[in-house]
């Protein structure tokens, strides 16, 4: 039940899936070796939320110089890889995964606050208070995150429709 | 009711349901500007909250999240076992650690203890001035073994017994016999 979620926060922080599958497994053994600590579901769900978030956010801190490398070239190589794809797909779908990967692009570009506030609050669908109990931060302060995150992708997918549209 | 349009903040406030925006709410509502602007923020954001991970989960196989299950499960083996083996050999490497750490303090400590050989420099040693004297002695003795200048001996060596005492009577009895 929590598979699926965890592997989405862990892409939404690490950008790739076989990055996201190694943070999916490290949260689970943290899990196991927290076991004795749980009182209840609610705190089962609220700390996988946690050990998921930290984990996740240890990988960004330890991939810090390999992520500034590949930010520059990631985002062409994805448009193409979806370009010559899409000639066997349907157009919907090709427009979808077109969307998804300037989607995730725009995404990558957020700071890891960001990144936590967003993924826990949209793809999560969790409150801001509970948000802010799993993150530390004040409510404020996640609401705030939450609205930089939203103007920082409307940017970014902005600018990629554009460039997209001058390259046309 | 208020002239100015809304801000991206206060649009974002609206969607997100905050609880101070009854004025920007009310302007909202009377403003067709402000109602597009939030209409095409809402369907943005709504749209940011799409699930990206679909197509790729999807292109690892239908048997991916089995699969993972079970790496999980293994990976929780490992980690188990490596817990044990470190509990098992937690109690040889305590005294490993203590016998190590005994062998360290005695190196470092030898080290600090002086040599048989400093001993006796330390019994032999000259205080500073039997160090001056024993010096000037070498100086001496250096330059008495110097060559002489133009064969000239500078230094003589010099008669330590007592100087033999000439009184007046011995004197007068020399300078009568001069006389005769």
């Amino acid at each position: 039940m929590y598979q699926r979620r965890v592997i989405k926060i862990a892409y939404g922080y690490a950008g790739n899936i076989h990055d996201a599958d190694d943070i999916t497994q490290e949260v689970f053994i943290t899990l196991y070796k927290n076991l004795d600590k749980l009182t209840s579901n609610e705190h089962l769900k609220m700390l996988i939320y946690k050990i998921a978030v930290s984990r996740s956010l240890d990988f960004l801190r330890k991939n810090r110089f390999k992520r500034f490398f590949s930010n520059f070239s990631q985002m062409e190589e994805s448009v193409v890889d979806n370009l010559t794809d899409g000639k066997v797909q349907q157009e919907q779908e090709m427009l979808d995964k077109e969307f998804d990967t300037q989607l995730h692009n725009a995404t990558r570009k957020l700071s890891p606050k960001q990144k936590s506030v967003f993924i826990l609050k949209n793809h999560e669908g969790l409150s801001v208070k509970e948000i802010s109990k799993i993150t530390g931060m004040g409510e404020a302060t996640v609401k705030t995150h939450q609205y930089r995150a939203i103007k920082t992708i409307r940017l970014w997918m902005r600018l990629q429709n554009k460039e997209k549209d001058h390259a046309k | 009711m208020r002239n100015n349009h809304l801000k991206e903040r206060e649009l974002f406030n609206i969607y997100s349901g905050d609880d101070d925006i009854a004025t920007a709410k009310e302007h909202l509502e009377g403003c067709d500007e402000c109602m597009a602007k939030f209409d095409e923020y809402v369907k943005e954001a709504e749209l940011f909250a799409r699930d990206t991970t679909v197509q790729p989960i999807a292109e690892l196989g239908d048997d991916f999240f089995v699969r993972q299950k079970n790496r999980i499960i293994a990976g929780v083996g490992e980690s188990e076992e490596l817990d044990k083996k470190f509990l098992r050999l937690m109690p040889k490497l305590i005294p490993a650690a203590c016998a190590m750490l005994v062998v360290i303090l005695a190196l470092v400590i030898s080290l600090q203890k002086p040599t048989t050989l400093n001993v006796v420099e330390q019994q032999y040693a000259l205080s500073e001035e039997d160090y001056a004297d024993d010096l000037l002695l070498r100086e001496i003795e250096d330059m008495k073994n110097a060559p002489d200048i133009d064969g000239l001996g500078i230094f003589v060596d010099l008669d330590d017994s007592e100087p033999e005492e000439v009184d007046d009577k011995g004197a007068s009895i020399l300078k009568t016999i001069i006389k005769a």
